[in-house]
């Protein structure tokens, strides 16, 4: 984004995004239309509830990362905070099936800020200490898969799975009430309040001006530092709320899980046309890559339900990989064509004369 | 439009690998029921030719896919189903863990959306199938469980709304059992079996299995002694899967005089086996019987007796017959027959037979 004039004023920039989602609109419903033709039951009431149920924690966690991602970050921790705050969470309130067991509603809170809490800790590693945010979260992945274990090993003493109730007021919240996925609802919220955030705070602006060019965004006053680890927070705090979705859909947790989570989440983030360099933002962008993922990992699975000798889940894996190096080449592809229209012919023609 | 461009041309390539995916389907469903042995006794042999699969599919979902254990399971699954005329389709997770719940229940859905599937066979990694469970229910698929069944003693299963039928697992009194009747002719064989004779057991723990297979031996070689005029004598060393462990119930067993030992499970070999190999002569004089499968008890089995003391045989679990008789079930439920809770007792090898076992997945390395 270096060619733009001002990174404070990146709000044109996010307008530009809309028809990189209008296109992912498309993409999504010409899928869905593909799968519904191969098996009609992809849009059955059970499959779209299904595919809610594991579209929601994914959105939320990609969500968070996506402000992150904007700062010119990556936070490699997000999976394995998720899972492991409702470790930690499902340990100390020692949850179980039945729903008296433990103190469930105490696990809200915990949850949630133990996500915010390993955001902290990412957020001071990469402004204050100055490690590379690869580093910094690959560390605080494997510490916050560790540490959490441990604690929940020592509390509960067994190492076998944590569990939450799997039915009751916790999926009624999470997942569905009366047949109808609430936590659709949720990601719509979320994704209202991360798009104010972003594009009519003080704090979305300041963290996209650091992923625009950092140095600059220093030199006009913005305290970099400060809005970094604000982004690190959000990234954790979202993780946190991710897990209370994700743990009401799948009420047992193997300790020291959630790896590769986060890769899935970040995977719905480029693809949805937030720069891996930072400085673009598209919430809307981050919800349509998600879902996009979503339908494509669903609609697999169904339209090979008769029997293959090849594994859905695997065929899932590469058409991932392809649609998301295809995202960001796309955006390489654009940052190019917009470089080249802002160099005047006349301008160019200098270049070249004083090369030569 | 470039964009554009590019997201079509993806979306080409999902249909072709979709495409890709079904085109291959075909060859598995024939393939599969002509790789599978037929020739040993132990199985529920198809004798009357395989009907053309037209009845419909029963979906099997596992709690793993490639493990020996599996394909012996997979095995015996498609031929049940060959056998009377049904598809069997076969998955399980990457991994037996909770956390692959997700992509297990993603396999469930699968089966609840093919409109072929008419019956599921299922064992399932962790919780979080209620609602696919309420939707067999409501669909009037009915759902075997086999292996170790639903997780967590069925918690996932709304009351009113249950659609399984029975189960199908391995009777762990019953397959120690199995071990008593073999050990106790080769006792009698070898003129052992006398009044007085020392037998120790080593439990591996105290959950129903551990309880199960000591109490299973202790009850099927009492009561064959008992038979013939003989009272053995029969220590229990009941223990938990710590390390080390079952290396101090050894030692006890040894102090004790004990003249052969059973060991309930693959762990409690794995410790035993070190100890008895690496102190051969110590052990040399203790007969010994085993349960489960497992590279040591290959390599012990092997010895017959020549370098360290001799492992008269072991029971495997019959994976074969537990994917045949889980499928079995879900056809009879279809086809209007009684259904009732299926145990399956182990297979018994020794040092001649391991090999075939092998070949037939009942016994695996690792």
């Amino acid at each position: 984004m270096s060619n733009k004039k001002s990174p404070l004023l990146n709000v044109k920039g996010v307008l530009a995004g809309g028809k990189q989602n209008m296109v992912i609109i498309l993409a999504a419903v010409a899928l869905f239309f593909v799968f519904y033709l191969i098996n009609p039951s992809f849009a059955s009431d059970l499959n779209l509830n299904n595919m809610a149920k594991s579209f929601v924690p994914y959105a939320i966690l990609a969500l968070g990362v996506t402000f992150v991602i904007a700062t010119g970050g990556i936070d490699l921790s997000i999976g394995t905070v998720c899972i492991g705050s409702a470790v930690l969470a499902g340990a100390i309130c020692r949850t179980g099936v039945a729903l008296e067991d433990g103190i469930l509603w105490l696990t809200i809170p915990i949850i949630v800020l133990t996500g915010t809490v390993f955001g902290l800790i990412n957020g001071l590693l990469v402004a204050k200490c100055k490690l590379a945010p690869f580093i910094a979260t690959l560390g605080t992945m494997l510490v916050s898969r560790g540490l959490t274990s441990v604690v929940a090993e020592a509390v509960r003493e067994t190492s076998s799975a944590v569990k939450y109730p799997t039915v009751g007021w916790f999926q009624d919240i999470f997942v569905k009430y009366n047949g109808f996925p609430v936590g659709l609802l949720w990601v719509l919220a979320l994704t209202v309040i991360c798009m104010v955030v972003m594009y009519k705070t003080k704090i979305g602006r300041y963290i996209l001006a650091i992923g625009s060019n950092e140095e600059a965004a220093r030199l006009s006053g913005i305290d970099t530092d400060k809005y970094k680890i604000i982004a690190y927070v959000i990234g954790g705090t979202f993780a946190g709320l991710a897990a209370l979705f994700y743990t009401a859909a799948n009420p047992s947790l193997t300790i020291a899980g959630g790896n590769g989570m986060e890769l899935d989440a970040i995977a719905g983030v480029y693809i949805g046309g937030t720069s891996t360099t930072g400085g673009a933002a598209s919430i809307m962008g981050t919800i349509l890559g998600s879902l996009i993922l979503v339908i494509i990992r669903n609609g697999l699975n169904l339209a090979l339900s008769g029997g293959s000798i090849v594994s859905a889940t695997n065929i899932t894996y590469a058409v991932t990989g392809v649609i998301v190096v295809g995202a960001v080449m796309l955006d390489i592809l654009k940052k190019k064509n917009a470089a080249k229209v802002k160099i005047p012919p006349t301008a160019e023609k200098k270049a070249e004369a004083s090369k030569s | 439009m470039k964009k554009l461009l590019a997201l079509l041309l993806a979306l080409v390539m999902v249909a072709g690998l979709v495409a890709c995916g079904g085109g291959e389907a075909t060859p598995t469903t024939t393939e599969a029921p002509v790789e599978n042995p037929t020739d040993s006794p132990a199985q529920e042999d198809p004798t009357d030719a395989p009907v053309a699969a037209d009845k419909g599919t029963i979906a099997v979902i596992a709690k793993g896919e490639t493990h020996a254990f599996w394909q012996a399971v997979k095995a015996g699954a498609v031929d049940a189903g060959a056998a009377a005329g049904y598809e069997v389709t076969f998955r399980g997770p990457t991994a037996e863990s909770e956390e692959y719940v997700p992509e297990q229940r993603e396999m469930v859905q699968a089966a609840l959306n093919n409109d072929d599937v008419k019956g599921i066979v299922l064992a399932t990694i962790g919780l979080g199938f209620a609602d696919e469970l309420t939707a067999a229910f409501d669909k009037g698929l009915p759902v075997v469980e086999f292996d170790s069944g639903l997780y967590d003693n069925n918690a996932d299963v709304t009351a009113e709304k249950d659609p399984t039928i029975g189960s199908v697992a391995t009777d762990n009194f019953a397959a120690a059992g199995v071990v008593a009747e073999n050990f106790y002719a080769y006792l009698k064989n070898n003129s052992l079996a006398v009044d007085g004779y020392k037998i120790g057991i080593i439990q591996h723990d105290s959950t129903s299995t551990g309880i199960d297979r000591a109490g299973g031996f202790k009850a099927k070689i009492e009561e064959l002694a008992a038979a013939d005029g003989i009272t053995l004598d029969i220590n229990v060393q009941v223990k938990a899967n710590n390390e080390g462990e079952y290396k101090l119930g050894l030692s006890a067993l040894k102090d004790w005089g004990a003249q052969s030992i059973f060991m309930t499970n693959e762990g409690v070999v794995n410790e035993v086996f070190p100890e008895i190999s690496t102190n051969a002569d110590a052990y040399k004089d203790i007969l010994f019987a085993g349960f489960d499968a497992g590279t040591n008890q290959y390599t012990w089995m092997k010895d017959a007796g020549a370098t360290y003391a001799l492992l008269v045989g072991s029971v495997a679990q019959d994976s074969y017959n537990i994917g045949y008789k889980a499928v079995e079930m879900a056809i009879n439920k279809l086809e209007g027959k009684e259904v009732s809770d299926v145990g399956i007792a182990g297979v018994w090898y020794t040092a001649e037979n391991i090999d075939e076992q092998k070949d037939r997945n009942i016994f695996y390395m690792g």
